[in-house]
């Protein structure tokens, strides 16, 4: 499983948000750029980047500094955040970037989606993000009345190779995963799932580890690495 | 063409100095060519042989120009491609392209292991077993095995990296592989 360290950004600094509340962020750097290098050379194989202004306004804002950090580091960057339109993600595949994440648009317009999915291919992350088992949309904000189980089913019948779950009632709280519902959507898609909300601590990560889904590719973490709770050569001694 | 400025950005880190060109006269002046490139065999075939690079990379490597290839630029040193009907490669290697023979799921993205087949002076500082980012669907099979350089496993074997001679490529993305990644390329591009 590859650990993938958060990047965060709110207004051109590295935050962490809890439960994804835009007014409740506490800055960690003050340059993502620098502070990607830091993962990478703390051991990272990959790195989540996530645009926040992007995800509040429903639109590109921080691309080009997502675009900056995918070129000075040499690991895989994924992102997602304000990508709404296909231009959207035309623009993002045509630069450096190696995933990008959708979200809200591919819940409500099928043709969107399908269209995603044939630009983005194998690129294409879907994030599905659940609050007490529904998914929510417009950057966690409203809630939908489609379960995240059944919304990830419908997405690998339309070619979606990757999906994204977070918890939201878990990130950024500390509190760790909610392994009873990552490990229902494991079981339920084959497709690759990127687990995401609520790592806190070495435990979370070997009880992750230990469900022993192969589907679960990898995992996300954010808080706990910024507030050094454990290092990404100690996460990796788990996951690798 | 993401893929490029990576590739581009990653040379430059590790001392290159690098020129992204489509002109074959700036590829012949050049001392080192690098072919890196994602997408489909066919396509990428038709560009070089419309823009006139596909003779001149022929004629530059088998000169003894130092040639690098990574991912679909490991394919296209091949003979020939069955991806999305038989298209004809460079033809600087002996053998052929084909999908990756596995029950996992393809393409196979991501991290993993390498294992080394024999010495090379591109592997300094690569310990054997070391993992890389690899996003593929098809592998080259060369007909001599002594082009062989690394092998992977994803529920079959296949070929991750060749050198013969001045001719060394990569199945997976040394621009993607973090250190060791970056080790590679340096030890390339001097």
């Amino acid at each position: 499983m590859i650990l993938l360290p958060a990047i965060d950004i709110q207004g051109g600094q590295c935050v962490r948000l809890r439960r994804g509340d835009f007014a409740d962020a506490t800055i960690f750097s003050s340059d993502p750029v620098e502070r990607a290098r830091m993962w990478e050379q703390e051991g990272a194989q990959a790195l989540h980047v996530v645009d926040l202004d992007g995800a509040r306004l429903g639109k590109l804002v921080n691309l080009a500094l997502v675009e900056e950090i995918a070129e000075t580091i040499s690991i895989p960057v994924e992102f997602g955040g304000g990508v709404r339109t296909i231009d959207d993600l035309k623009m993002v595949s045509e630069g450096p970037i190696d995933r990008v994440v959708i979200g809200t648009g591919a819940l409500t317009d099928q043709a969107f989606l399908l269209e995603a999915v044939r630009i983005s291919g194998d690129k294409l992350v879907v994030s599905v993000d659940a609050e007490r088992g529904m998914v929510t949309t417009h950057g966690w904000q409203e809630k939908s009345s489609v379960s995240a189980v059944r919304f990830a089913a419908f997405l690998q019948q339309e070619g979606v190779r990757h999906i994204l779950y977070t918890d939201i009632d878990r990130d950024g709280m500390m509190m760790g995963m909610n392994l009873d519902a990552v490990s229902e959507l494991a079981r339920e898609v084959d497709i690759d799932i990127i687990a995401s909300g609520g790592i806190s601590n070495l435990e979370d990560l070997r009880r992750l580890k230990a469900l022993n889904l192969d589907n679960i590719s990898s995992v996300i973490v954010g808080r706990a690495l910024y507030e050094g709770s454990f290092t990404v050569a100690e996460a990796r001694a788990i996951l690798d | 063409m993401g893929n490029l400025r990576s590739v581009e950005k990653a040379l430059e880190k590790v001392g290159a100095t690098v020129s992204v060109s489509r002109d074959p006269d700036e590829v012949r002046r050049a001392e080192r060519i690098v072919l890196p490139g994602v997408g489909a065999f066919g396509d990428a075939m038709a560009n070089l042989e419309k823009r006139g690079l596909a003779g001149v990379i022929r004629e530059e490597v088998e000169a003894g120009k130092p040639f690098l290839g990574i991912c679909l630029g490991l394919d296209l040193l091949f003979e020939e491609s069955d991806e999305h009907g038989l298209h004809e490669g460079l033809g600087l290697l002996p053998g052929r392209v084909e999908l990756l023979p596995t029950d996992l799921k393809i393409p196979h993205i991501g991290w993993n292991q390498v294992s080394i087949r024999k010495q090379s002076p591109l592997l300094a500082g690569v310990p054997d077993g070391s993992s890389f980012y690899f996003v593929h669907s098809y592998a080259v099979v060369p007909r001599d095995e002594s082009d062989i350089l690394c092998q992977t496993e994803y529920g079959c074997t296949f070929v991750s990296a060749v050198e013969r001679g001045n001719i060394a490529a990569f199945q997976f993305h040394p621009e993607k592989s973090s250190s060791l990644g970056l080790t590679i390329l340096k030890n390339f591009a001097s």
